[in-house]
């Protein structure tokens, strides 16, 4: 059944590279928690970055979206260089990521919470919310808004507060403003946390529907193996702040280095 | 005017002005999320700058100022400055701060400006400050006519706040400062810049606040020191904690229940106890009113409200119908599909 559903995914391209990252390296005071990492992401592929505690994924994370600026090396996004730039400049070039614990709007109710992700509306802008005739604009996002929660079956909560929401919810909230934005490349820090078993699965789906339905390219931190195996075609393995292997998850489980640092023998032991 | 008048149409003056302050702090604060402790700065450079613009030289031999101009000119004088100073203080505090620190550090700059302009008198005549500021007649607001000329002047003031904050907070600019409020970090993840969205509400705010200063300082036809301690930025906090956060309104009520009622009302009637004994009765009185709505109800009389895009809603088409709930036949359905699961399991 894992199998089946990593087929689907599309085959990566040769050509069309949607996140590169080149020597990236990142200390805090003496410690090196990223170490000359370089990797290359085709588009519209799914792939999973996983390692142990204090390897360095969520800072590498942090750092490829611009909200750890302190660094050395290449980032290039579509070809372009975002290496350094503030996160809302990454995000407006196409990068967007989520949050290791759900990052809501909480005194905003989910409709709210998404329609605010639209990007552009001419009504952000000082001149056209005093002079200008927004409304118009404006409901045809709140729209499309209202459509993205009914996608996500969060319609019946268009008007709850966000803080209402139990984690499951809150993480398909926060999917459902990433949908509004409609990025290229999406970088996920474990988004199964906190999550029930029953909204693991939908959100697993939705995850999957990104790629497949939207081709976007996704960048997910997970320590729930069985979740990568499931949706992703390649896994980059990090350990001691720096990249280990790369390849399909039953590749890495035949690695002796990747065996040692992460899966550990009797684990592995068990899943065989 | 008889006494009872003139009392009345004082009071209706000056919560006309405290109400442009509480809209102004509401707009930074309970939208923007910027706890602006150094507010009542705003008001003064507004003060400060309208008086030295409209008080002719002879008044101001030995400090800034002395332009001689009229009430119009040095009140839209008193404005640019307030926003110019606040676009400098706002562009160093947002991009190096945020939170608490940003709050503390506005702490520090209020009062490091307060002593400066205490101590150094050659900027605006140090304690004494600025005297004489005649209002929008050309000459001191005493009495009479000058009194209602200058209520419909505040009153206008306080209505033009209002009108281009509430078309400011409706609109999805309005939506963006309030998610800035709630998360910067993820809405920067959004594509929307934090900074220039706390700007964009630190800058009206302090339009409003060098608005308010002007007219405050023309009314009184004085200013000093006394006038921006710290103390008048938690007076204005806690008429937005009782009125309600990010409520136009809420502002309004929390400024006439906090400031009309309690501050200056409260000075105005016959002494009862000295000046300074009722002084300090205000300031219990307005502490003990924020604990309990902190207490119980924290949202304020008027709480935030998610009604702004009704209007935008019902020029969608078919979004009410999903904002109101399943219709009946999803009802309908849903239940018809559970039914049939159990049929389907019974069967079974």
């Amino acid at each position: 059944m894992n199998e089946a559903a990593g087929s689907q995914l599309p085959e990566p391209s040769a050509g069309a590279v949607a996140l590169s990252v080149r020597d990236l390296t990142c200390s805090y005071g003496g410690v090196q928690a990223v170490r000359n990492v370089s990797f290359d992401i085709p588009s519209g592929t799914f792939v999973g970055l996983i390692g142990p505690n204090g390897a360095g994924k969520s800072t590498l994370i942090d750092c490829v979206s611009g909200y750890n600026r302190r660094f050395s090396g290449k980032v290039l996004l579509n070809g372009r260089g975002i290496a350094r730039k503030r996160p809302e400049q990454i995000a407006r070039l196409g990068l967007t990521r989520g949050f290791q614990a759900a990052r809501v709007f909480r005194e905003m109710t989910c409709l709210e919470n998404v329609a605010v992700a639209a990007q552009r509306p001419r009504g952000e802008t000082v001149a056209h919310s005093l002079l200008g005739d927004w409304r118009t604009e404006d409901a045809a996002t709140l729209d499309r808004a209202g459509q993205i929660l009914t996608e996500l079956d969060l319609r019946q909560m268009s008007r709850t507060y966000a803080k209402e929401l139990s984690g499951g919810q809150q993480r398909l909230l926060e999917l459902s403003r990433i949908l509004m934005v409609s990025p290229s490349v999406l970088l996920l820090d474990e988004p199964f946390v906190g999550v029930s078993p029953a909204n693991r699965q939908r959100l697993a789906d939705q995850l999957r529907g990104l790629v497949l339905d939207r081709g976007i390219t996704v960048l997910m931190v997970e320590h729930r193996l069985e979740l990568v195996e499931r949706l992703c075609e390649r896994v980059i393995v990090m350990a001691e702040g720096g990249v280990l292997a790369t390849g399909t998850m039953s590749e890495m489980r035949s690695r002796a280095e990747v065996l040692d640092a992460y899966l550990g023998r009797r684990a592995t032991g068990d899943a065989r | 005017m008889n006494p009872l008048e003139f009392y009345v149409v004082t009071v209706g003056v000056l919560t006309c002005i405290y109400g442009i302050q509480v809209l102004a702090f509401n707009l930074q604060f309970a939208y923007a999320g910027v706890l602006n402790f150094a507010f009542i700065v705003l008001v003064a450079v507004g003060a400060y700058t309208t008086g030295m613009a409209e008080l002719p030289r002879k008044a101001t031999p030995t400090f800034l100022g002395g332009f001689a101009w009229n009430f119009w000119a040095a009140i839209g004088f008193g404005i640019v400055c307030t926003v110019a100073f606040s676009l400098v203080l706002g562009l160093v505090v947002f991009r190096n701060l945020r939170h608490d620190y940003l709050a503390l550090a506005l702490i520090a700059i209020g009062q490091g400006l307060l002593t400066l302009v205490t101590n150094d008198v050659s900027l605006f005549n140090g304690v004494t400050g600025l005297s004489s500021i005649p209002g929008p007649q050309g000459t001191l607001v005493l009495t009479g006519n000058s009194q209602l000329v200058f209520l419909a002047v505040a009153a206008g003031a306080l209505l033009l706040t209002l009108a281009v904050f509430w078309r400011l907070t409706a609109s999805p600019l309005g939506r963006a400062l309030r998610a800035v409020r709630e998360d910067e970090d993820a809405l920067a993840g959004l594509g929307k810049s934090p900074i220039r969205l706390k700007l964009v509400a630190f800058l009206f705010g302090a339009a409003a606040a060098g608005l308010s200063g002007g007219l405050l300082a023309t009314y009184i036809g004085a200013w000093n020191t006394q006038g921006w301690q710290l103390n008048e930025t938690l007076v204005l906090l806690a008429a937005v904690i009782v009125g309600g956060r990010a409520r136009h309104t809420g502002a309004l009520l929390g400024t006439v229940i906090v400031i009309t009622c309690i501050i200056q009302g409260a000075t105005f009637i016959p002494a009862f106890v000295s000046p300074v004994v009722l002084a300090s009765l205000q300031y219990i009185a307005v502490g003990a009113l924020v604990i309990v709505f902190v207490a119980v109800r924290p949202q304020g009389l008027l709480p935030e409200r998610h009604e702004n895009y009704r209007q935008a809603a019902r020029a969608s088409r078919g979004l009410l119908g999903d904002l109101r709930g399943p219709t009946p036949e999803t009802d309908q359905t849903a239940s018809e599909a559970v039914s049939g699961q159990l049929t389907k399991r019974s069967g079974t």
